[in-house]
């Protein structure tokens, strides 16, 4: 179905930007929200269930060196419970670029293109992501590991100018209401962390499996420490202004002026979040194309592309009528089932199928010698 | 949605074009049936999306689902 | 006919088109002659033709041509081919006459023949035919005819005696008029002589070339000032006095039924990929055409993606270049009449660097490298980012600048999208009718055109004076692309990023950029993916993409295809251990 081979450092970048993607922008005001002048706290507790996820993914993987969760869960749960847990699963990803790529259409229609119809937004992006899957999993991954010096330069040139700003006292008092203000804003990461199980398309075209481990960890040891910096500054410049806006990057960016010259840089943030969605789209589109195939047994995944892609851009306005709603608790559950619950109980499963496996396969020999 | 019927032929356009598009690598039937289960509900969305945009979708369905979870965990 | 392919080629192809192809045709066709023999003649001198080596080959054929002897309406055009096949599939036979016939009907309507007719002393009657011009008179008439008719071959009259009388060292031996013919066309003098069953063919070919010249597309400051040619001869000679080695090979292949071009492949074994040379080979034998002008037409064969607008193959004028490239293990091509090489594979930072790089100090390269790279970006979204910005996003102006753009719009009648398509299209033609006008005229365009662009335009209140800085920075940056067939590409590709920028502001640009960006990551040239040392990341390479390393510390070979075998280049232990002591 796919012949390209990558490697882990480019798995662990792709799924690092992609997580980040809408993160950057909006996850400030979400941890705000609940965890205040501790939110920067929420990013490091919530990387435990990253790690926690790309751990359970990669021991997975070393247990089915060439399959996705796809096709292992319909090896370990039977082909009709599988492939029923498996579409419930396509549709989750699905379900989360679509939550995704409207989050985008609305921050392109609110701060830059007022008058643009949102179908034209979604299509064109959409657009550029069904190119990039089509053209297979070294693409998709190699648009990520090209474009990362791009992103870490714009976003670097976002933070610099604005150290000046930086005032620390924003902080104070430090933990005050005890751990459960940050556990709460952790609670909230919950609606992206749980991104990072699509790395499971990936791992099987990964051709040094060895470091897979490595590269996995460092991916969300990335992942935390930019959404740590990011709310830091966020939070030290606006201060418990934070959950006000809606994009406090870009407020942040706003502040920025170099030599009177350089001002209102809001378009840098606008160019390093279309680079960011687009590798988080193709994350998402790759891996429902791919899914989808393999779940109906079919033996090409591009001609699924496109029709997936439209599926996501209906499911962008289907049933979601404001954008706040991506980040409600509710959202935040279901993500956390398909993306933690599955794959540990699809490990438990396996390390049961390891156990009994055993005894089936003696049985199963005792039974040749009774033919 | 101020001219609902350009819209639903702009959506029309871009499906017949799609359609075009990719028939031509869909080889064994298996995955034309596939693509037409994608596409033809997809479609049909579409144009219901155009003509009210408030249908509920998914994430209503699964909100009484989650919904008690999430109270749960929220409270303890 | 049953293959298709036949029908326009005289001769049996020397391409893919396996020869008995056209064997098997020469039969279809003698029946064909036969039964329409009345209506049709061959040629008027068919019937001048002694019918007995005709009778060698094939009675039918035969009487095609022999009953016609009455005047008869000109022969159809299957019919002289079928008579060309059949001529040329001739041997070269033991009567002289009969080939000297052979070889007049052959070259029949070619006043540029000369068949000379005489007796070598003491030896065999002999023939010897050449193509007027193409052949050294010189050479022929002091290396071949004096030495034989004047010394002779003392009463032998086998062909050892006459090779060892005539002293030219290039000399052939031709066994039928296929060969025959294709090496007068070449140039060489060819020897029939009585009693010998083969012709001698002695390379005589009087090289009429022009001189070599600083090639003008690719001009240096500090670097060898000499570029290829058009004689191939000259060209290959130009590398191998670049690489003294027996590993330089080059493997000689013929492209074009009638122009028979021949064409070189060139790599060094031992670095270049086998089967990078396979794989060229395979493309290059597959090409069958009625002719080949020139190698740009090799490479819309050989390419990967025709339908991109990137080369997928480097050209290049200068011999240099090509040296260093054959020494990085790819391959090149040369084709006889084109000046132009082709390198393949070719990655898109290959194509950024300039000879010039490697001439210059190694930083200072490097600098100028960042320079081109930056001016190739301003190229590419100049244009569409002031669209961009003149449309949705004036706040990203500062204040003042953006009233003395707006003072200098405020008579414009047209967006800022249609001024820049106006602009940029007037300068792209501006700088097409200053390539191809006279020399003597192409001042006066220039200086019409700075005038039309600039001043009376901007006077006349059609474009603004902003736009017309950013066309003319644009233009003078897209110059800076060494490659000129890149630097076309990205010319022509700012057009429809323009287009998106009038659309969707810098959302648009981004989005174009994206796709250009995934469509030059998804090209390949020869299997090596065209941004190849930065996508996939190829950390050994980068010293000679985003930097130019001094020499010394370029240690490897850069990796395209096939193994890692054979990478080290260069042994710096010497060299340090001297530096150090």
């Amino acid at each position: 179905m796919e012949r390209g081979r990558i490697s882990a450092a480019q798995v662990a970048v792709l799924s690092f930007m992609a997580v980040t993607a809408t993160s950057l922008l909006t996850a400030p005001t979400v941890a705000s929200s609940v965890a205040k002048q501790d939110m920067w706290l929420s990013p490091i507790l919530a990387s435990t269930v990253g790690f926690l996820i790309v751990w359970l993914l990669v021991k997975l993987n070393q247990a089915y060196p060439n399959q996705t969760l796809i096709e292992y869960m319909k090896k370990l749960l039977g082909r009709p419970l599988g492939v029923t847990i498996g579409l419930l699963y396509l549709l989750f990803i699905i379900q989360t670029t679509a939550n995704v790529l409207r989050q985008f259409t609305d921050f392109i229609k609110m701060t830059f293109l007022l008058t643009t119809p949102a179908l034209v937004i979604a299509g064109s992006m959409i657009l550029v992501c069904a190119l990039i899957v089509r053209g297979g999993v070294e693409t998709v991954a190699r648009f990520a590991t090209l474009l990362l010096p791009v992103v870490v330069v714009l976003i670097l040139m976002l933070y610099m100018p604005t150290i000046k700003d930086i005032n620390a006292h924003n902080f104070e008092p430090v933990l005050s209401e005890g751990m459960t203000p940050p556990l709460k804003g952790a609670f909230r990461l919950m609606s992206w962390v749980p991104v990072f199980t699509f790395m499971n398309f990936y791992l099987p075209f990964v051709s040094n499996k060895r470091h897979m481990l490595g590269w996995a960890f460092g991916s969300v040891a990335i992942f935390t420490v930019i959404l740590f910096v990011t709310f830091i500054f966020v939070y030290a410049i606006l201060g418990d202004a934070t959950p006000i806006y809606v994009y406090p990057f870009m407020v942040l960016a706003r502040f920025i002026s170099l030599t009177e010259f350089f001002e209102h840089l809001e378009s840098l943030v606008m160019m390093v979040w279309v680079v960011e969605i687009v590798i988080r789209i193709t994350f998402g589109l790759f891996s429902a194309s791919i899914g989808l195939a393999q779940c109906l047994g079919l033996p090409q995944y591009r001609p699924l592309v496109l029709p997936i892609s439209m599926i996501m851009v209906l499911f962008s306005y289907w049933g979601i009528t404001n954008v706040e709603f991506v980040f409600s608790p509710e959202i935040v559950m279901y993500y956390l089932t398909f993306g933690l619950l599955l794959p540990l109980l699809l490990y438990l499963a396996s390390l049961m199928k390891r156990r009994f496996g055993k005894q089936q396969k003696d049985t199963e020999e005792k039974g040749e010698y009774a033919v | 949605m101020n001219h609902p019927k350009t819209y639903i032929v702009v959506i029309l356009l871009i499906a017949i074009l799609m359609l075009l598009f990719d028939w031509r690598g869909l080889k064994d039937a298996k995955t034309k049936a596939a693509y037409l289960i994608l596409y033809v509900p997809g479609v049909a969305l579409a144009i219901l999306l155009v003509i009210n945009p408030n249908i509920p979708g998914p994430v209503q369905w699964m909100q009484p689902l989650f919904q008690p979870l999430a109270k749960m965990l929220f409270k303890s | 006919m049953t293959h298709p392919k036949d029908e326009r080629s005289t001769q049996p192809d020397v391409g893919a088109a396996p020869s008995s192809d056209a064997m098997p045709d020469n039969g279809t066709q003698s029946t064909n002659g036969s039964n329409t023999d009345n209506q049709n003649q061959a040629q008027q001198s068919a019937q001048q033709q002694p019918s007995q080596e005709q009778k060698a080959s094939s009675n039918s054929t035969n009487a095609a041509y022999n009953s016609g002897i009455q005047m008869a309406p000109t022969p159809s055009v299957e019919e002289v081919l079928a008579y060309q096949r059949q001529l040329l599939s001739l041997p070269v036979t033991g009567k002289l006459q009969d080939n000297i016939n052979t070889v007049r009907e052959l070259f029949k309507d070619c006043s540029d023949i000369i068949v000379h007719e005489f007796d070598i002393l003491n030896g065999p009657a002999a023939s010897l035919v050449y193509l007027d011009g193409l052949s050294d008179m010189r050479l022929i008439d002091l290396q071949i005819l004096t030495p034989l008719q004047h010394t002779g071959t003392d009463g032998a009259h086998n062909k050892e005696a006459v090779v060892k009388c005539v002293t030219i060292s290039a000399m052939l031996e031709a066994m039928d008029f296929e060969n025959v013919a294709d090496k007068i066309g070449y140039g060489h003098a060819v020897l029939f002589m009585d009693g010998v069953t083969s012709a001698l063919v002695y390379d005589v070919i009087n090289p009429i070339i022009r001189s070599i010249e600083e090639p003008e597309a690719e001009t240096v400051v500090r670097g060898p000032r000499e570029g290829f040619v058009e004689s191939i001869r000259t060209n290959t000679t130009m590398l191998r006095r670049r690489l003294h080695t027996p590993a330089l090979k080059m493997k000689p292949i013929f492209i074009g039924r009638y122009t028979k071009t021949a064409t070189v492949i060139a790599f060094i074994e031992g670095i270049a990929d086998p089967n990078l040379v396979k794989e060229m080979e395979g493309r290059l034998s597959a090409i069958d055409v009625d002719g080949m002008t020139d190698t740009s037409l090799i490479e819309e064969w050989v390419e990967d993606n025709p339908l991109s607008p990137f080369p997928q193959l480097m050209s290049t004028e200068r011999p240099d270049v090509v040296t260093a490239h054959l020494l990085e293990g790819k391959i090149a091509l040369i084709s006889d009449g084109s000046p132009v090489a082709l390198i393949a594979p070719a990655s898109f930072m290959s194509m950024m660097q300039s000879p010039e790089d490697f001439y210059q100090r190694s930083i200072v390269a490097t600098a100028i490298r960042w320079l081109r790279m930056l001016f190739s970006l301003i190229t590419i979204f100049g244009p569409s980012f002031y669209v961009a910005v003149l449309s949705y996003h004036q706040e990203m102006l500062p204040t003042s600048l953006l009233l003395t753009i707006a003072v200098s719009r405020e008579q414009i009648p047209f967006p800022a999208l249609v001024e820049a398509l106006l602009m940029e299209i007037t300068f792209e033609a501006l700088r097409e009718a200053g390539i191809r006008l006279p020399r003597q005229v192409g001042s006066a365009v220039s200086i019409v055109g700075a005038l039309v662009i600039g001043q009376a335009a901007i006077a006349a209140g059609i474009v603004s004076s902003p736009m017309v800085m950013v066309v003319a920075i644009t233009a003078v940056s897209s110059f800076l692309i060494p490659n000129y067939s890149l630097g076309i590409a990205i010319r022509f590709i700012r057009f429809p990023i323009m287009l998106c920028a009038g659309i969707l502001g810098l959302y648009g640009i981004v989005l174009a950029a994206l796709v250009i960006l995934i469509h030059l990551m998804t090209l390949r040239s020869f299997g090596v993916p065209y941004l190849s040392p930065l996508a996939p990341v190829q950390t050994s390479q980068l010293k000679d993409t985003l930097i130019r390393t001094s020499s010394p510390h370029a240690l490897t070979r850069p990796h395209l295809t096939g193994s890692f075998f054979n990478r080290i280049r260069i042994r710096t232990e010497l060299y340090k251990s001297r530096r150090n002591s």
